[in-house]
């Protein structure tokens, strides 16, 4: 019962199809739903029936989306309306806004260019949709009476987020991607010190220390730069959401700091609707842009415009975006089949090509290209690779760890083998166990049972008004406090002694010890007790001794008493206590013995 | 006879006024409220009467606002308040109520020990919190102007101690204010500290904070805080609240200042390091903080922290790469490699930053320890207010620190590419500030250069400036370097001044570099003759600056003059004096002369001085009116003397003006006034007014004796102006006359005025009333004792202020069009010398119309240049405070029917502080003189179009 389990069905030391399933204080939660772009059969999606066959919707409580990539998102239309669930969807509102749009340009290629049967259809995206609940940042979501739900920053892309999940007293933050630097058009990643049981962290930088981005920025606008100052043509393939909008950030605000002329073109169909969003969510983005968006909103690109065709074959220099990132196919094809025989021109290739694609062996130096149709392109155009990557590196990790300092990690989202090292150093420099579950495979993570008391308001400011009264805070000084511990309904409630006995309607009984000392003192019975509050307030520090009237002496509940008896140095010295100060008691008692008797 | 009517009519209505007002309802206590006395019976009644708990927190709010007053039963007041205080149950009027009693320590000989005792008193029964906690603060206020042994002060002290124990936080942390604040720190023996230290312990981090910020304060005030909480104050910065560990890391830093070499043990080994080096490495950390507000102290604590261990202070800027478990190069090493090895980057390789040898998992650390990349992170932060804290440690810390400051000179090049601009600038003040620590290499010269293509003036200039402060490493630098700044000036023909100084001061600091560069610059042949260079070529010019400016420290140049470039050097030295400096070229006899006129001209200056001083005789205003002409035209030729001649011709304008009005019989009797006569002393009048003026504002650097001089000179021009109104026309000069006195009191404190001012000053104080009739009774014969007594010297150390508008140039032929009742931004860049009062700049805008006006510039747009190279280079000179305006100024007007000028003018407005605002009204002064123009007006085409009607 206490323990936590989470099943990756995607991701589990892999990248891709991130889908992680959460059980937790008897709670069932799936933390993204995303799908492979490396397979095209039903590996693509995961395995929906390892939860239930057929309808979801009775084994698990809510899906967490993190952003709208679609490894992350792929499958919820596959889920929710082929499979059949009908809970609850949470994601931030960019996320909500975007994914749909990278789903039906998924579907698009799926169905209509490789022609595939048996896929959501559009309008499964859009009743898929209704069924998600927008959620801001920090915002705190009640799921159901027991599932609590909050969304952070993650940078990663525009409405990337981190969700604290919370069932109980058990918690656990999933981070989806995130990104530890801020980049040109995002913050950086920000979580409180939540202190979760199990921080689930990416790690597709787990092995990486990454150089600091102003060198890489700087390089690669010098190259633009210098390429347009001699006339040349620059290609930059990108994918379509993400990392273009930061380029053109880039590209846009040094054109315009460089006062530069010549024409930079966009040529990404559906990102012309996501910069829409862009421009629509703001305050997602970083502190220079949510600043200055009054007087003008970055995303309102002044010197980059909509690419046409025709444009191709116009003389002088220029910088064009297309799609897709990994020249494999489509415009970014067509143009660098077209500029590659001029050595003005320039290609740079912004993000990981996968080996086999054109991209990949234009970057490994092959200055012949052969294309699918046996057609072979000279390359003559200089060629760069500039990594603009938004993931946490192995720093990073580590400094979100630091920030909401977890009791258990574990990690998905990488390469097992680089998990491993990673996984290494967080037991060795943080002491906290750290997990890396394969796919398919179940960590089960124990967290201690905390049973939670209510304590009632006025006990607790009555003992804390006694602790203030003493003195100065010392944390070496313990704290007692008294208190009837009430066990009712399943619910337990620590309550002042009266209002117990009230509410259980039960009379409250004392019970008090009182016993006698015979002691041999000289003088009269009050000098005597002058005596005795002196030794007591050499030896104690803690409780100050009160006399009271009528000679008594007051330590707590203890009371001390001096009697003259009949002989002259000999008294009787009574001490009464009540049940709870026993300890105190016994201790006067002895002490009092040493030194007098 | 009507004026009399007038008022007591004007008194009739009043009281009708009220009578009719005054019974409806409480609603007329307000007025009742705001007239001016605030009597005790008033008090009393008010307080008493006010029923509703809104009126009397409205009243208590009057008689705050109305403090501190000069009523006389203060005494009383209080103790109404505080029967009032007695009655009310409210708290929040508590709350005030004692906020008012606090406040009365603002009334001056008030006496303190009366409300605190009153304080205690009511301190003693008080139950709720917040009026508590405001009394503890109202209690520590008035503490601070205790004697320091006061026995007063030991019970505040004392009573500080007790409330610790009160239950509610906001009581906790006044008291811990208090004893921060007041406890005595000469003979205490760390008793309070102790205790103090002991609620840094506190479970509410609000009381946690206020006991770190006791600490500081009573480490402020002289106390030394005890090594022992070092530990202790480490473990706060790990808390969870961002205030204490804001708190703790300045606790931290300050000790890091007190004991920075005592050691500290690290946890899990045997080594020891210096408190100030682990208390760095501390504050390091935090800058991986997760808080904003942390992370900025701690980059802006660490810039102070100079006497750092250089190895610690390395390590701020090393980051380990890896890939891939492979150790990676960091761009600046793998830049460092291509250049060293004199192999250029290809810049068509993949993955030329490949990962090279393996490492070993054990040995990697991730979290950082120690300082470790601090400053890499902190410039890399998502806040610029980190990143421009971390740039001003940065920069602090190369200061004193040579080898760290090559090191961050990647780091600060890097900035420049920052995407916020005050970042940019930021970064590139500072690379200026410690240019003369580094030396630039050829790759990095031309990344710095790169960004001269910016678009921002401000960023180009601040370049220009820092390019011109650096040290340059090889000829090739010279040359990429003067090449790019070439291309700037074609680009951006405005900065043709920043970068003529830039040129001018690169030639002067690498003379022998330039040697090297002089036949290609100059495109001297050794066969050939080349063609002449237009001299009127900005490019060429440059070229000139630079080479003329490097020949002064190397005469080897000189010998490689051919003589169009002798001439040009003339015509230069000629047109733009300050940039191109004296040469010896030999055969040029100019450097003879030179030195023969400046001798001409300081005898020509001592003899004027001399007639100046001579006994006075019967046509001395001739004898000025001479001199002053000399002294006009001195100035113009001798550019060295200029400002303290100018002065002295300013002065001198005034007194013969003086003489001039004092000798014509119109300024004081009205009844033989022709009307001619009536004004040409009005006329001199005024004319004496502006002179007077432009002596006072347009001239700073000065000693004590000459502004008193001045200031005399101006009370002489007061003192005319108002007998003249008194005596010889009918307007009241009571406003004026009050001014005047108030002149005159200011002068009071200084020991040996100039003889007229000594004069007034005495005859003032002597005078209990002072009536405008009485005063120029006074003033008359002082005046007429003082017409030609002017002791002149010559300031020499005095600048005039000097404003020249570089743009727009008034040379455009092209009108600028905007719709009519819209506005024009017309952008204007002006340079502008010795401005004294940048409080009282203004632009003037004048329209055809002949309507005139003052626009106050915004303040950001006036910025003060800082000239680095210049006093860097040579000591002798006194740098001359120079200001840069560059604002855009907004120009509106009616449809024209063709286009016209309007002028833009630099101006000092100088209304406010010599009109008080009693005179406003008058007629006697225009607005106009009290205008000082700085420059020529530059005029500017424009044309307001009507607004086309339909779309």
């Amino acid at each position: 019962m206490t323990d936590i389990k989470v099943t990756p069905l995607g991701a589990g030391q892999d990248v891709g199809r991130s889908c992680i399933l959460l059980q937790m204080g008897g709670k069932n939660i799936m933390l993204d739903c995303g799908m492979h772009m490396g397979y095209n059969d039903e590996r693509r999606f995961p395995d929906f029936s390892y939860i239930a066959d057929g309808n979801l919707t009775e084994s698990l409580d809510c899906v967490i989306i993190s952003h709208f990539h679609l490894d992350h998102c792929g499958a919820l239309p596959f889920m929710t309306e082929m499979v059949g669930y009908s809970g609850p969807i949470y994601m931030t509102h960019p996320t909500k806004a975007i994914a749909p749009i990278l789903l039906e340009d998924m579907r698009k290629v799926a169905v209509e260019r490789k022609g595939e049967t048996n896929f959501f259809t559009s309008a499964h995206i859009k009743d898929c949709m209704k069924k998600v609940i927008a959620v801001t940042l920090h915002q705190t979501v009640q799921v159901d009476s027991e599932i609590e739900i909050k969304a952070y920053y993650a940078g990663h892309v525009l409405g990337a987020a981190m969700f604290h999940v919370k069932v109980g007293n058990q918690s656990v933050v999933y981070t989806g991607d995130y990104n530890m630097t801020p980049d040109r058009h995002l913050g950086a990643a920000w979580i409180d010190k939540c202190r979760p049981n199990i921080l689930i962290s990416e790690s597709t930088y787990a092995t990486t220390i990454r150089d600091s981005k102003r060198c890489r920025e700087r390089d690669f606008l010098k190259k633009v730069h210098d390429c347009v100052d001699r006339g040349g043509k620059v290609l930059i393939p990108v994918f379509a959401l993400g990392r273009a909008q930061e380029l053109c950030i880039l590209l846009e605000t040094y054109w315009e700091r460089m006062n530069l002329k010549a024409p930079i073109y966009f040529a990404v169909g559906l990102t012309e609707k996501a910069n829409n969003y862009y421009k629509m969510f703001i305050t997602w983005t970083n502190q220079k842009i949510r600043k200055t968006f009054v007087q003008r909103n970055m995303f309102d690109f002044k010197h980059i415009r909509p690419f046409d065709k025709s444009y191709a074959d116009t003389p002088g220099p220029m910088v064009v975006f297309a799609t897709p990132g990994m020249l494999h196919a489509g415009l970014s094809l067509q143009l660098f089949k077209k500029w590659a025989p001029n050595e003005n021109n320039m290609l740079i290739m912004p993000g990981y090509c996968v080996s086999g694609t054109v991209g990949a062996k234009v970057l490994s130096g092959a200055k012949k290209v052969e294309t699918e149709n046996r057609q072979v392109i000279e390359v003559k155009m200089s060629v760069q690779y500039m990594s603009f990557s938004a993931h946490a590196d192995a720093k990073g990790i580590m400094q979100l760890i630091q920030y909401c300092e977890p009791q258990n990690v574990l990690l998905v989202h990488g390469e097992g083998v680089k998990m491993e090292f990673l996984k290494q150093k967080i037991q060795q420099e943080y002491g906290i166990d750290c997990y890396m579950p394969a796919n398919g495979e179940s960590a089960y993570i124990p967290c201690k049972p905390v049973v939670p008391v209510d304590v009632s308001l006025s006990l607790l400011k009555k003992e804390m008004a006694l602790y203030d009264t003493v003195g100065a805070p010392d944390p070496k000084r313990p704290c007692r406090m008294h208190g009837v511990l009430v066990m009712k309904d399943n619910v337990l409630r620590l309550m002042e002694p009266e209002k117990a006995f009230g509410e259980l309607g039960l009379n409250r009984h004392a019970i008090r010890f009182t016993s006698c000392l015979q002691l041999r003192l000289p003088g009269s019975a009050s000098r005597a007790m002058d005596q005795i509050q002196l030794i007591l307030n050499s030896q104690n520090t803690n409780y100050p001794v009160k006399p009271s009237e009528e000679g008594v002496l007051n330590l707590e509940s203890v009371s001390i008493k001096m009697e003259s008896t009949d002989k002259e140095d000999r008294k009787s010295m009574m001490i009464s206590w009540a049940l709870q100060d026993e300890d105190l008691a016994t201790w006067i008692m002895s002490s009092l013995r040493q030194v007098i008797v | 006879m009507a004026v009399l009517k007038k008022r007591a009519l004007a008194e009739y209505s009043q009281v009708v006024q009220e009578e009719a007002c005054s019974k409806p309802l409480q609603l007329m206590k307000k007025p009742r409220l705001s007239s001016l006395q605030l009597e005790d019976e008033l008090v009393a009644d008010t307080l008493e009467r006010l029923e509703t708990n809104d009126d009397l927190v409205a009243y208590l709010n009057y008689i705050q606002r109305k403090l501190p007053f000069h009523a006389d039963d203060k005494v009383v007041l209080m103790r109404k308040l505080i029967e009032t205080y007695h009655r009310s149950e409210q708290s929040h009027i508590r709350l005030k109520i004692i906020g008012i009693v606090g406040d009365f320590r603002k009334i001056p000989k008030f006496e303190i020990q009366l409300i605190i005792n009153e304080v205690i008193k009511l301190l003693s029964m008080e139950t709720s919190h917040k009026v508590c906690a405001s009394m503890i603060s109202v209690l520590s206020k008035l503490g601070n102007l205790l004697v320091c042994d006061s026995p007063l002060l030991n019970k505040i002290i004392n009573i500080g101690m007790q409330l610790l124990n009160n239950s509610s936080h906001l009581v906790k942390c006044h008291c811990l204010s208090l004893l921060g604040g007041l406890s005595n720190t000469t003979n205490l023996q760390g008793e309070n500290v102790k205790h103090i230290c002991k609620f840094t312990k506190s479970q509410d981090p609000r009381v946690r904070t206020a006991a770190y910020d006791a600490l500081l304060r009573l480490h402020d005030r002289g106390q030394k805080l005890e090594l022992c909480v070092y530990t202790d104050v480490c473990s706060a910065l790990q808390d969870d609240n961002e205030n204490v560990r804001q708190s703790a890391m300045r606790i931290v830093w300050v000790l890091s200042h007190t004991y920075p070499e005592s050691c500290v043990m690290i946890p899990g080994c045997q080594d020891e390091v210096h408190l100030v080096d682990d208390a760095f490495a501390k504050l390091c950390q935090a800058i991986g903080d997760l808080s904003v507000n942390v992370r900025t102290l701690a980059a802006e604590l660490l810039g102070s922290m100079v006497n750092v261990n250089p190895h610690f202070l390395e390590q701020t800027l090393d980051k380990k790469l890896m890939s891939d478990m492979r150790r990676k190069r960091s761009a600046h090493e793998r830049h460092w490699e291509t250049v060293t090895s004199g192999e250029w980057a290809s810049g068509a390789r993949w993955a030329d930053d490949k990962p090279r040898e393996n490492l070993d998992a054990e040995s990697v650390s991730l979290i950082h320890s120690g300082a470790c990349g601090a400053f890499v992170h902190g410039l890399e932060d998502e806040f610029m207010e980190v990143r421009s804290a971390s740039l001003d440690s940065l920069c602090q810390l190369a200061l004193s620190n040579p080898r760290f400051a090559t090191l961050s000179l990647d780091f600060l090049v890097d900035m420049f590419n920052d995407e916020i601009e005050e970042v940019r600038l930021k970064a590139i003040d500072c690379m200026t500030k410690i240019s003369h620590l580094i030396v630039l290499r050829e790759d990095q010269l031309e990344i710095i250069l790169g960004v001269l293509e910016d678009s921002n003036v401000e960023i180009r200039e601040g370049l220009h400036r820092m390019l011109g402060a650096c040290r340059l490493s090889t000829k090739a630098c010279l040359k990429i370097c003067v090449q790019t700044l070439l291309d700037n000036l074609k680009r951006y023909s405005q900065d043709k001044r920043s970068i003529w100084r830039c040129l001018q001061s690169l030639g002067s600091s690498h003379p022998n570099l330039t040697l090297l560069l002089v036949p290609e610059l100059l495109t001297v042949h050794p066969f050939f003759d080349m063609p002449e260079a237009d001299v009127e070529d900005p490019s060429y010019v440059c070229v000139l600056l630079l080479v003329f400016n490097a020949a002064q420290f190397c005469p080897q140049i000189l010998s490689l003059f051919e003589e169009h470039i002798r001439r040009h050097y003339r015509y230069l030295r000629d047109t733009i004096s300050n940039f191109v400096p004296r040469l010896q070229l030999a055969g040029v006899e100019d450097m003879e002369t030179q030195v023969d006129f400046d001798t001409n001209t300081n005898y020509f200056l001592q003899n004027v001085m001399s007639r100046l001083n001579q006994p006075t005789s019967t046509n001395q205003i001739k004898v000025w009116d001479a001199a002053c002409n000399d002294l006009i035209r001195l100035a113009q030729i001798d550019s060295n003397l200029a400002h303290g001649v100018e002065l002295l011709a300013t002065q001198l304008e005034c007194h013969i003006l003086i003489a001039k009005v004092m000798n014509s019989p119109a300024w004081i009797d009205s009844s033989s006034l022709n009307a001619q006569d009536g004004d040409v002393v009005k006329n001199l009048i005024d004319q004496l007014q502006r002179c007077s003026l432009r002596l006072q504002y347009m001239f700073s650097n000065l000693s004590t004796e000459e502004k008193l001089l001045i200031q005399s000179t101006r009370l002489q021009a007061m003192a005319i102006q108002l007998v003249y109104i008194v005596r010889a026309s009918n307007t009241s000069a009571l406003a004026l006359s009050d001014h005047f006195v108030s002149r005159v009191e200011a002068l009071k404190g200084y020991g040996n005025l100039p003889s007229f001012a000594g004069c007034i000053v005495k005859e003032i104080s002597r005078l209990e009333d002072t009536k405008p009739g009485v005063l120029s009774r006074i003033l008359l014969p002082i005046l007429q004792a003082h017409i030609y007594v002017a002791p002149f010297c010559l300031p020499a150390k005095a600048f005039k202020v000097n404003a020249e508008i570089l743009e727009p140039t008034g040379e455009s032929d092209n009108p600028q069009k905007f719709l009519a009742g819209f506005v024009l931004g017309v952008v204007l860049d002006a340079e502008i010398q010795c401005l004294a009062h940048p409080e009282y700049l203004r632009v003037r805008v004048k329209y055809p119309d002949l309507n005139a006006q003052l626009i106050i510039p915004q303040e950001s747009h006036l910025k003060t240049i800082k000239q680095y190279a210049q006093s860097e280079l040579n000591e002798n000179i006194t740098v001359v405070p120079e200001h840069r305006l560059r604002t855009s100024v907004l120009v509106s007007h009616q449809v024209w029917t063709e286009s016209s000028h309007i002028e833009l003018s630099l101006v000092l407005d100088v209304t406010e502080p010599e009109v008080p605002s009693a005179l406003k009204r008058w007629r006697g002064f225009s607005e106009d003189s009290f205008i000082i123009e700085l420059c020529k007006p530059v005029r500017v085409l424009v044309s307001p179009k009507p607004i086309k009607r339909g779309i």
